[in-house]
């Protein structure tokens, strides 16, 4: 499930003055919905026109959210998971839902296995242990999840260019790039997935557990620097 | 009297004229198809050697040579029914099948500040010509606001916009330039517009090599037909040299087409060089022949017998002229080594027919009558010389005098000799191609340019993204900047001074990395933009471990382009700046196509050099083996003495360049020269072994100095025929060859018999017959 891959971590970039909310329910099977809304500031969706027109002939008209591209990528190449909706409820502001039948389904892919971010374990109780890891290393063999236009983003801003760079460094370039406020509001964006499992919920590291759901809060610049290792586990039955 | 196997091989070419004569004309007929396809090389920058491209770099740095250029002027340019009506024409030239993506004013990246933050733009808002108001004035104000552009793709004051198209190579440059012609044509009853680049060149060359070559020959014919009836007062006997050397050069230039030798720039020269220096053999047969007529019985004999006695002298004056050209092979430019190649395959041709195709014809004519046959003994011109003889005998001192004074004169006058590779000068000022290429070197920045690399630590990936040490090199470049003659500068840090300039006011290097990594981001990624072409991108490599910085160079305060000296200076400087003021760990490199010129101002001066002494050394080891003497092997290179000692002053006092196509004057003069002092010596010592009161020098002069006259002259007339070139180089390569000729035969009829009688005083005798003579 390469695309949604992609398309989750390209949307992690659609970082300042945007939000992402996303939500996972597990059901006791094991599948469940996926529902994720992403809002992109005016500014930002200017920029990312800008970006496209450096490869791209004029002829070629920009939309910031290609939805049929969107639902085509995401049901490409899948078993078990079923896209129900990708709308654009106002130019700036997408949505998309879609059921799976298992988190396997939905997240994994070679590339990702080979890559050692995402390892799915079957526990001897019959339990079932999702792990993510993230770090330098493992990021480089996400590049193939992107398309060309995609890497463009990623090249200028993604993890691979900001090895070596400081937190102050990155945000006086994106400074630059987005204004004085676009690096502040970088500074404070998170990404938040809620987690929501009918069944029993085990053990949980690096999110907030609130009753049967666990909330990750992933602070975008540390995935944008990657200069620790971002890692989180859900064990559930 | 026993025949030897020479005299054999010329009896039998007279008995069986008619066999040679059709395998003459099989051949000539064979070799004539193929100098119908003979090709043409009209580029002139093929003329010089390749240059080098910055390691890690592709091809396509935007600012190489291989780009047809375009500039428009007006002062109403930004005016949207002005572009509408260009537009067509110019996506024509863009779809043309060897065009690349082009480098418009349009298609370019500037950047632009919007409140506080930075955005990367292109010069007009779609890419394209702007198509309404509100676009143009857009365009308009960021392309006179971004100082990086003016000079390349904008005027400083804004009323010419440059259009650099990429071009791939292409076999028939010609037929593109037919189909590009009307496009300019239709866009020129619009607005000005000027047109530049190898290609337009390369047409003006070629248009100029065809009209030269049939109007060269023409008039080189004429030339020695006159000279040979003057000389001969028979048209029989005129017509039959004629008729010979055509042929010779019929077979010179199948044999160039054969060889895949191009007509060029430089090899023009080859067939009337072949027709007048074939033109030579002929006319010392046809005197011998004269000479010989009383003396025999034979009918055929005294053809046979003027061949075999002059025959010896003909091989070695076409060997040694062969000599000449071929010293041209070891010059570094392959037009240059081609016309050696080509021209000593026509010497070798015309020898070869004047010895086994004239005898026949010759015996096929009616004998000359006794009047010519006076002319030729002891006509005005003999008498002229044995005067000059005697003059020449009676002031020796003067003579030897200025024999003296030659070398100090040539060391003089090399010292003044001025090298100029600029092929600008080929053509007349007015010439198209001349006047637009001058228009844009002065309102925008000149063509020539000149690429610095330089090398960080390469395992120090980002080194060039460190503020420091970009600082030091921007200091660097202010250095460049300081020269009068750079009229435009391109580089990373230039582009960061200016874009910080725009972000905060302050034209330095940003003090911390934030704009600096921004910018490389954006760097890297429209360097990996497919099919794009850029200015971008060429500056650095992709991990910022080399920088490349690109100037050009015009004067404009003296309307001109520097010379090779003056760029090596440059480059000198800018060497010695960046000991000073860059860290120790850049390596610092100089390529581009301004240094291939500069580097042909060291590499002419060896060529010249390298040729001249290997014609000299080679023709003194041929002649001294023909006459068995080391010292008559120096006597016979001594009026070459005279000759290039002339030859330099005369270069020194005239200003004439050296230059690619005047370089080969020394060699061919000395190949050619040399024929008048081997046909002085050898008939010399054929008089020193005959019993006789007469001065030897007094009886060689008299035989030989009218052969060696009308030779010298003939050539003289042919060789000048070349000062109606639209060349100049090839005009003073004809006024530069003729002149040394002068002198040559000048120190063959003057200098060497003075010698020789110092050598051997008339009164001791002829000391060589008593001796075991070969």
């Amino acid at each position: 499930m390469k695309y949604f891959q992609a398309f989750l971590l390209l949307s992690l970039l659609f970082f300042a003055s945007c939000s992402i909310q996303q939500e996972i329910f597990l059901d006791a099977s094991g599948g469940g919905e996926y529902t994720g809304t992403f809002r992109v500031s005016q500014d930002m969706a200017d920029y990312l026109e800008e970006l496209a027109s450096l490869t791209t002939s004029s002829s070629e008209e920009f939309t910031l959210f290609e939805t049929d591209k969107i639902k085509e990528d995401l049901e490409k190449d899948q078993s078990g998971v079923h896209v129900t909706a990708v709308t654009v409820d106002d130019p700036n502001t997408l949505r998309v839902a879609l059921t799976f039948d298992s988190l396997e389904s939905l997240l994994e892919s070679q590339e990702a296995q080979a890559a050692k971010i995402i390892r799915f374990t079957e526990l001897a109780d019959g339990s079932k242990k999702v792990h993510i890891r993230l770090d330098r290393e493992n990021y480089e063999h996400l590049d193939a999840l992107f398309s060309e236009e995609q890497k463009i983003v990623m090249d200028i801003f993604g993890p691979k260019e900001n090895e070596g760079l400081s937190e102050e460094e990155y945000l006086e370039m994106m400074s630059y790039a987005l204004g004085e406020q676009g690096s502040d509001l970088l500074r404070a964006s998170i990404i938040e997935t809620r987690v929501k499992v009918k069944g029993t919920l085990l053990d949980q590291k690096g999110g907030v557990r609130e009753g049967d759901t666990v909330v990750f809060r992933i602070p975008l610049l540390r995935f944008l620097l990657l200069d620790e290792i971002l890692e989180y586990q859900l064990t559930f039955r | 009297m026993k025949t030897s196997r020479v005299e054999k091989l010329l009896l039998f070419s007279t008995r069986h004229f008619k066999s040679i004569f059709l395998a003459v004309l099989v051949v000539t007929l064979v070799l004539g198809i193929f100098a119908f396809k003979l090709k043409i090389n009209a580029d002139v920058e093929s003329l010089i050697a390749e240059g080098d491209i910055p390691e890690g770099f592709s091809e396509k740095a935007f600012l190489n040579s291989d780009y047809l250029i375009l500039a428009f002027y007006g002062k109403n340019l930004y005016d949207v029914r002005l572009m509408s009506r260009l537009a067509p024409y110019l996506d024509t030239l863009a779809s043309l099948e060897h065009i690349g993506t082009p480098i418009t004013p349009f298609n370019q990246y500037t950047f632009e500040k919007r409140g506080a933050q930075l955005r990367i733009v292109r010069f007009s808002p779609t890419g394209e010509i702007p198509k309404t108001a509100e676009e143009m004035k857009v365009f308009q104000e960021r392309i006179l606001t971004d100082r990086t552009v003016r000079g390349l793709l904008v005027s400083e004051d804004g009323r010419v916009l440059c259009f650099l198209y990429p071009y791939k190579p292409m076999e028939d440059y010609a037929a593109f330039m037919d189909t590009l012609d009307p496009l300019i044509d239709e866009m020129r009853k619009i607005t000005r517009v000027y047109v530049s680049g190898p290609l337009p060149f390369e047409k003006a060359v070629r248009d100029r090599l065809l009209g030269d070559f049939s109007r060269l020959i023409l008039l080189s014919l004429a030339v020695i037909l006159i000279i040979l009836y003057t000389g001969f007062k028979s048209f029989r006997i005129t017509i039959m040299p004629l008729g010979i050397v055509i042929t010779g050069t019929i077979w010179t230039l199948g044999l160039m087409s054969l060889l895949r030798i191009p007509l060029s720039v430089i090899s023009i020269m080859t067939p009337p060089l072949v027709l007048t220096l074939g033109t030579s053999y002929t006319i010392h047969i046809l005197n011998q022949y004269f000479r010989d007529l009383d003396h025999t019985v034979d009918s055929n004999q005294p053809i046979t017998g003027s061949v075999f006695s002059v025959g010896r002298t003909i091989v070695m004056a076409a060997a040694t002229t062969i000599i000449g050209f071929f010293s041209l092979l070891v010059t570094q430019l392959e037009q240059t080594r081609d016309f050696g190649l080509a021209t000593s395959l026509g010497i070798f041709s015309c020898a070869v027919l004047s010895i086994f195709l004239l005898p026949g014809l010759l015996s096929r004519i009616r004998k000359p009558s006794k009047k010519q046959q006076n002319l030729v003994t002891s006509g005005p011109l003999v008498q002229f010389l044995d005067a000059l003889g005697s003059f020449a005998a009676r002031n020796k001192r003067w003579v030897l005098l200025s024999l003296a004074a030659f070398p100090l004169l040539f060391v003089f006058s090399l010292r003044h000799i001025n090298y100029d590779s600029n092929y600008l000068g080929y053509f007349p000022k007015k010439e198209r191609v001349v006047r637009d290429f001058y228009f844009i070197a002065e309102h925008l920045s000149g063509i020539n340019q000149v690429q610095v690399t330089l090398q960080g630590p390469s395992e120090e990936e980002g080194y060039f993204l460190k503020p420091e040490v970009l600082r030091d090199v921007s200091a660097f470049e202010d250095t460049l900047r300081d020269e009068a003659v750079v009229s435009y500068l391109i580089s990373f840090p230039s582009y960061i001074r200016e874009i910080n300039r725009l972000a905060t006011g302050e034209d330095e290097i940003p003090t911390t990395r934030g704009l600096i990594l921004l910018l490389s981001r954006y760097f890297t990624t429209l360097a990996k933009s497919d099919g794009s072409q850029n200015m971008l991108s060429v500056m650095a490599n992709e991990d910022f471990t080399q920088l490349v910085c690109t100037f050009r160079t015009f004067d404009k305060e003296h309307h001109r382009f520097e010379s090779e000296k003056e760029m090596q200076q440059i480059i000198q400087r800018a060497g010695h700046n960046a000991e000073r003021l860059l860290p120790s760990e850049i390596r610092v490199s100089f390529s581009g196509g301004s240094l291939r010129y500069t580097e042909l101002y060291e590499q002419t001066r060896e060529d010249q050099l390298k040729s001249t002494i290997l014609a000299l050394v080679f023709i003194f080891i041929i002649t001294s083996f023909f006459f068995r003497s080391p010292l008559y092997g120096l006597l016979s290179l001594l009026p070459m003495v005279s000759g290039i000692t002339a030859l330099y002053i005369f270069m020194a006092l005239t200003a004439i360049p050296l230059d690619m196509t005047t370089l080969m004057v020394s060699s061919v003069a000395i190949g050619i020269g040399v024929d008048d002092s081997i046909h002085f010596l050898l008939q010399y010592r054929k008089q020193r072994k005959q019993i006789s009161s007469e001065d030897p020098v007094r009886r060689t002069l008299h035989i030989t100095g009218r052969p060696i006259v009308l030779t010298s002259v003939s050539i003289m007339g042919g060789i000048l025929i070349l000062v109606l070139s639209g060349f100049k180089p090839i005009v003073y390569f004809g006024v530069l060859v003729s002149f040394t000729l002068l002198a040559t035969t000048l120190g063959c009829i003057l200098i060497l018999p003075v010698i020789l009688n110092l050598l051997h005083p008339p009164e001791t005798g002829n000391l060589d017959h008593r001796k075991k003579n070969h």
